[in-house]
């Protein structure tokens, strides 16, 4: 071993060196960032569907099928087995069910995702641009307001398949084949955890493998053109064997893959909207949303570094990034080490200090700075452009890492495109998309390369900032810890204990036997309840989890006994219709929805209210208990 | 051979542009007597400046008899030429502007489809009030003159070339202040810029000396221009100072709020498209330039040669026929408005001509990194390069356009006629022609044209019935709305009978011009939230306290309708005080609510409140309906915000409390 590091050159000592120095920084940065975690996590954002987004869908579903309830036919829903499962799992392993499990899984994927950034990123560039992009993507997937673990679990694969996948495009022979398997495997493996995302990720990397063989047989390289159809057919049998995988993994959530398939893949794009309207989105996505922050100095900036790329360099190739070269100079370290220490640390003691918010003004402005990442997609774009240029590559490695680079732009857009389907509107960098790190990582190299000396720590520091946008302000408003229930150990603020009051409330008048009906209903509260619910097959009453088909059927379950306690958030019917619309008009959740509000003048009696927060609206959970005597209704 | 080909492509773009002009004039005596804005709130508001162009003929003096923020050669205009060039002609103007700026940097191939495609941007703007539009066409004329200047290359030319930028920059305060002030300091800061990059290339800087001071002569000139103005219409200098500058950046929320939205502006404010196609669109066409070896820089344009084509000049010319006579005859034959779904998405190619702010930033940031010694053609020839010289108009125009833009908080680079428009389009049109992406051109000027079926178009062909001869909307056709308000109107003269003033309240000129009654006695010209300064509401107060109007019209009925428009600028405006006064102490006590007609407001529905003053104390009944009246009227009324220097002195009377009617 000592014999073969002496032999190495010079060269190859300094790599060694910055990868030590690297994976140094890194652990420096996730010390901080545990730490963080340590504080931030159990501090409860999303109280209940609407406070901003909505949290911990998964575990009281995976609760149910701890129990034994069989997914797509006791519970029917479109979400895929996997995070269930996962839930299940840990919820059996510590004998008990909480929200902070969930938020833990979320939160740690959100680590693994900052760790996958810097293997993404230093196979196209510098160790320095490695760790640079880490560090923002771990700011930028803190930041995502949704935390709900089939979101978390699928982008996980996402990112795992980039990660072998850019193994795959600069490797060739067997290597690759089993790399393409690999990315393959996990595609298709995705569908355990959520459709769209696998959808995402299998149209991805065809569009990539299709482009990398394009390249080749348009240059006339028969031998390239034949490894790309070699990778082509290994990332197919991948799919498969992914496929196969994720049928096991339905079985062992005791679940028919024909109810499977009918819940998840036919009733999941049915209710949002349909192909047609999918495939509508998808077109505006990519024709009529804004993609970056449009505004005029900043468009400045973004040209002008992108021309100095150029002017430096005689062209905007970037196949010679990953060469090996010093990148992690003193001052280079200081800066990496000093971003994630300072940002964490200002953060922690602020959590930990009882701090319990910042100015409104700051907080906009880093909210705002959400936006710039974005600009990455510019220069993903010019990259993209010059690489297809093949003249500009002064040597075939190049050229080869050049196209390699093109195709994971490719797949991971085009995956994160499709991902986002899942709503109306896109929203990069809202969630967590497998195009953060790339968008970040041509971000830096275009900094990098401008060889202008402000532009790298302007972007770290500009990007370093959302940490403190408006996800740290709510998590700052916590100051009430719980102790029991679906939220122990989590610390929670006004808005939360009005909540906590109206679960109480509901589980109080439903006693330990009577059933609680959510309306429109949020998984979350379901859970904080601690309430059966009544034995309904849709798992979720809510407009884009309720197929129509179910509607019939379980109206007969709700009138042969209506639920004791009935729980309705918002209580005007127009703020949650407003939502609903987004997806459907005339929804089975809405007709459900109508149908118990049509009951309760008769049925039940407003029993308490408790303020919210319905996203542009003053909300209230009025809790309905049933009247005395009051007759029933089949 | 050079030269031939250049003068046969300048006699070309000559022909297209008359083409272009004739066109346009046959579809705007079709398009401009179709009224699109029947009052303030229907989309936007028309006609404010003929009104006061006609109290000026009264004799009235500006910022003396009648107090408003605006200067007064606009009302001068109109009231001059009012019959004679009215929108259509201003707006045409700013086309030959366009190509005028143009043909300073490129050949005239490129000028004449950046002239056709600001036309087609230009006249899409819902509002429609000559201070905007003349300030607009001086500013622009200033652009022009300036850009004239930087490219001439006989000392005399650009020596009077200067005075004339100067003289027109420093005129548009005639017009607009706020134009003005960016019309003035834009070439300030161009030649600032020019001085800079001449020391760069160590250059002597002169020059840029020279032609400051002879630009300053001009905006001297300008403002003499201006005060003889006042001189004329009986004015003076001081009320003027007093309206125009110091209570109009107070009505538009103070130096402070100003500078914010600026900053806003530059660093916030989303002001072009930028979806993940347009980023591609962008990345093709500078993949395009970088493999023809082009670039960004243009500095050869001027000695670049890009013949027409035979195909481009018969486009050119059919595109522009199309779109301005294919406009007209759909009007003029009175066809059936397409349905609304088909303008949704026909508005949504009005997302274009805001994008090419991204080739008129790529050029301007390629010159500026790539900073060095100035052209061969410059030293030789006295001549700007033409780099420099479009980035020095690029700052003259975003100046202009950027202070413009203040009336509004957001940045609306492409809403209102702003100077930048033709640079815009000269930036895009440049770049592809230097791409070789001739039909890109050919088909975006295609895309710029048939937008102009949007909603405006959509609009003017709803106004298909004329009005007849007489009256302020004489000549013009209007749709069910217009003669919604032309009926009310009528009821309203009618009732104020031939010497009875009107009050319209929050104040529409163009409503209160059809009335055609006079107003009461108070000094300021619009009761309107950035219109009316607070300094001027105690006494109008008072003056309509002793001269009680005839006949009240308010519009809408909601007060947190046009209290949630107000609040755009202000919370303690000198209009609130007004309107609440009138609404909560007039009205009770001295009015009845005579007729009702329905309207839109800002997309949501309406109501006008027609009130006539009682001659006679009201009966026990009436009170008590016109106390129900009041109180429904004012239910959603917002709280006036407090004044923070006088606590408690600027807050109205709540409407909330029942007001009690005194005989």
């Amino acid at each position: 071993m000592t014999e073969n590091v002496s032999s190495l050159s010079p060269s190859d000592h300094r790599d060694r060196r910055e990868a030590w120095v690297a994976w140094a920084l890194l652990a420096v940065a996730s010390a901080a960032f545990l730490a963080f975690l340590s504080q931030y996590v159990p501090r409860l954002n999303n109280f209940v569907y609407s406070d901003r987004e909505f949290t911990g869908w998964v575990g009281p579903i995976a609760e149910r099928v701890g129990r034994g309830e069989r997914l797509y036919d006791d519970l029917v829903l479109p979400i895929p087995p996997g995070s269930f499962l996962l839930l299940s799992a840990i919820q059996r392993l510590t004998g008990k069910a909480l929200l902070l499990q969930e938020l833990w899984v979320a939160a740690l994927s959100h680590w693994a995702m900052g760790l996958m950034a810097y293997a993404i990123a230093v196979r196209f560039s510098s160790r320095k641009v490695g760790v640079l992009v880490a560090l923002c993507t771990l700011v930028l997937v803190v930041q995502t307001p949704k935390e709900c673990v089939y979101d978390h679990t699928s982008l996980l694969f996402a990112w795992l398949g980039v990660l072998v996948a850019t193994r795959a495009v600069l490797s060739e022979g067997t290597k690759a084949s089993r790399y393409w398997l690999s990315t393959g495997l996990l595609s298709s493996l995705s569908l355990g955890f959520k459709q769209s995302t696998a959808t995402g990720m299998i149209a991805g990397w065809v569009a990539a493998l299709f482009y990398l063989w394009a390249v080749e047989a348009r240059a006339g390289r028969r031998d390239g053109a034949a490894e790309r159809l070699r990778g082509a057919k290994a990332f197919a049998i991948g799919v498969l064997a992914g496929t196969g995988l994720v049928v096991l993994l339905v079985l062992a959530a005791g679940a028919r893959p024909r109810g499977f398939v009918q819940a998840v893949l036919l009733d999941g794009p049915e209710l949002k909207g349909g192909a047609r309207t999918l495939l509508v989105n998808l077109f505006a996505f990519l024709f009529h949303y804004d993609a970056i922050k449009n505004t005029i100095v900043p468009t400045a900036f973004v040209l002008a570094i992108g021309l100095s790329v150029a002017r430096r360099h005689g062209n905007v190739h970037v196949g010679d990034e990953p060469e090996a070269r010093p990148s992690l100079g003193r001052a280079s370290i200081a800066l990496l080490l000093a971003a994630p220490v300072v940002t964490y640390g200002i953060a922690t003691a602020m959590l930990a200090g009882q701090v319990r918010a910042l100015q409104p003004f700051f907080t906009a402005l880093c909210e705002n700075l959400r936006s710039v990442p974005a600009y990455g997609f510019v220069y993903a774009a010019v990259f993209f452009a010059a690489h297809l240029h093949e003249k500009s590559a002064a040597t075939a490695e190049r050229r080869a890492r050049g196209h390699a680079l093109n195709a994971i732009v490719l797949a991971s857009v085009t995956c994160s495109v499709i991902y986002d389907i899942s709503f109306v509107e896109f929203r990069p960098f809202y969630y967590n998309e497998p195009c953060i790190p790339i968008a970040l990582l041509c971000l830096f190299i275009a900094t990098e390369r401008s060889g202008l000396v402000w532009a790298t720590p302007v972007a770290l520091v500009t990007l370093m900032m959302p940490t403190f946008g408006a996800k740290l302000n709510r998590a700052l408003s916590d100051g009430t810890l719980v102790r029991s229930g679906h939220w122990a150990g989590l610390r929670v603020n006004y808005r939360g204990t009005e909540v906590l009051d109206a679960a109480a409330r509901a589980r109080e008048l439903a006693g330990p036997a009577g059933t609680v009906l959510v309306l429109p209903e949020d998984v979350e509260l379901v859970g904080l309840i601690a309430r059966p619910r009544p034995k309904l097959r849709g798992a979720v009453i809510f407009v884009d989890q309720y197929p129509k088909r179910l509607l019939a059927g379980d109206l007969e379950t709700l009138d042969r006994r209506l639920p004791d306690v009935v729980v309705i958030h918002p209580r005007h019917a127009r703020d949650w219709r407003a939502v609903f619309r987004t997806w459907a008009t005339g929804s089975a959740a809405e007709k459900m929805t109508e149908h118990v509000l049509g009951l309760l003048p008769e049925q039940y009696t407003l029993d308490s209210s408790y303020p919210t927060i319905y996203f542009w609206d003053q909300g209230q959970i009025d809790v309905y208990a049933r009247k005395l005597g009051a007759p029933a209704l089949r | 051979m050079i030269a031939q080909s250049t003068r046969r492509d300048g006699r070309t773009a000559h022909a297209l542009l008359a083409l272009m002009c004739v066109a346009f004039v046959v579809f705007s005596a079709e398009f401009v007597p179709r009224l699109t804005n029947v009052h303030f709130g229907d989309v936007e508001f028309t006609g404010w400046s003929g009104p006061l162009g006609s109290r000026i003929l009264r004799g009235d003096r500006p910022y003396v008899d009648f107090v408003l923020p605006i200067p007064p050669g606009s009302f001068v205009v109109l009231a001059l030429l009012e019959k004679l060039c009215g929108g259509p002609l201003l707006l045409q103007e700013l086309g030959l502007n366009a190509y005028a700026m143009a043909r300073t940097i490129t050949a005239p191939k490129n000028a004449v489809v950046t002239a056709a495609a600001t036309l087609a941007t230009v006249i899409q703007l819902n509002k429609e009030c000559a201070y905007d539009h003349t300030a607009q066409v001086v500013a622009w004329a200033s652009v022009a003159a300036g850009m004239h200047a930087l490219a001439s290359t006989d000392d005399r030319h650009k020596n009077r070339l200067w005075v004339l930028a100067g003289f027109l920059s420093g005129f548009t305060l005639a017009f607009k202040q706020s134009t003005a002030l960016g019309a003035i300091f834009g070439w300030v800061a161009s030649l600032g810029y020019l001085a800079l990059t001449d020391r760069r290339a160590a250059q002597p800087s002169g020059a840029r000396r020279r032609e400051l001071a002879r630009y300053g002569r001009g905006v001297a000139l300008g403002l003499s221009a201006v005060w003889l103005l006042l001189l004329v219409l009986g004015s003076t200098l001081r009320a003027f100072v007093q309206a125009v500058f110091l209570d109009a950046s107070m009505l538009k929320g103070g130096a402070k709020t100003l500078a914010w939205n600026l900053m806003v502006y530059l660093f916030d404010f989303p002001s072009y498209a930028a979806p993940l196609g347009g980023i591609a669109a962008f990345v093709f066409i500078g993949y395009r330039l970088f493999v023809r070896g082009a670039g960004l820089r243009i500095t050869d344009e001027r000695e670049r040669e890009s013949p027409y084509r035979r195909w481009e000049v018969i486009t050119v010319g059919a595109l522009v026929v199309a779109a301005f006579v294919g406009g007209w005859l759909l009007l003029a034959l009175d066809v059936r408005p397409y349905p609304g779904r088909v303008i949704g998405q026909i508005d949504r190619l009005k997302m274009l001509p805001p994008m090419t702010l991204v080739t008129l930033l790529g050029i301007f940031v390629a010159e500026l990194v790539h900073l060095g010694p100035a052209a061969g053609t410059e030293a030789e020839h006295g001549a700007v390069g033409t780099g420099r010289s479009f980035n020095a108009a690029a700052m003259a125009a975003f100046a202009s356009s950027l202070m413009h833009n203040t009336s509004a908080p957001e940045f609306r680079p492409f809403y209102d006629n702003n100077a930048l428009i033709p640079l815009c389009f000269l930036s895009l049109f440049v770049l592809l022609d230097r791409a070789d992406l001739r039909w890109l051109s050919a088909a975006l000027l295609a895309l710029f044209l048939f937008s102009i079926g949007g909603n405006k178009y959509f609009r003017a062909m709803t106004a298909s019935v004329p009005i007849g001869t007489n009256g302020h909307f004489a000549w013009m056709r209007l749709n069910d709305r217009g003669f919604t308000m032309a009926i009310a109107a009528a009821r309203a003269r009618q009732l104020a009978a031939p010497e009875g003033t009107v009050l319209v309240l929050p104040e529409d000129v163009q409503f209160a011009a059809l009335v055609g009654r006079p107003r009461p006695p108070i000094l300021g010209a619009i009761v309107f939230v950035d219109q009316y300064a607070p300094r001027l509401a105690e006494n109008d107060i008072r003056r309509l306290d002793e001269h009680p109007p005839k006949v009240i019209v308010v519009h809408p009925r909601r007060p947190a309708a046009w209290q949630r428009f107000f609040r755009i600028w202000s919370g303690k405006s000198g209009a609130e005080r007004v309107v609440r006064h009138v609404l909560s102490d007039m009205i009770p006590k001295l009015y009845r609510r005579d007729s009702t007609f329905q309207t839109t407001f800002l997309y949501e529905p309406g109501k006008l409140d027609v009130y006539v003053r009682r001659d006679v104390p009201p009966t026990p009944g009436q009170r008590e309906r016109t106390a129900r009246e009041a109180s429904e009227g004012t239910s959603e009324e917002l709280d006036m915000l407090p004044d923070p220097d006088k606590p408690g002195g600027d807050v109205g009377t709540s409407l909330k409390e029942p007001n009690e009617s005194k005989p």
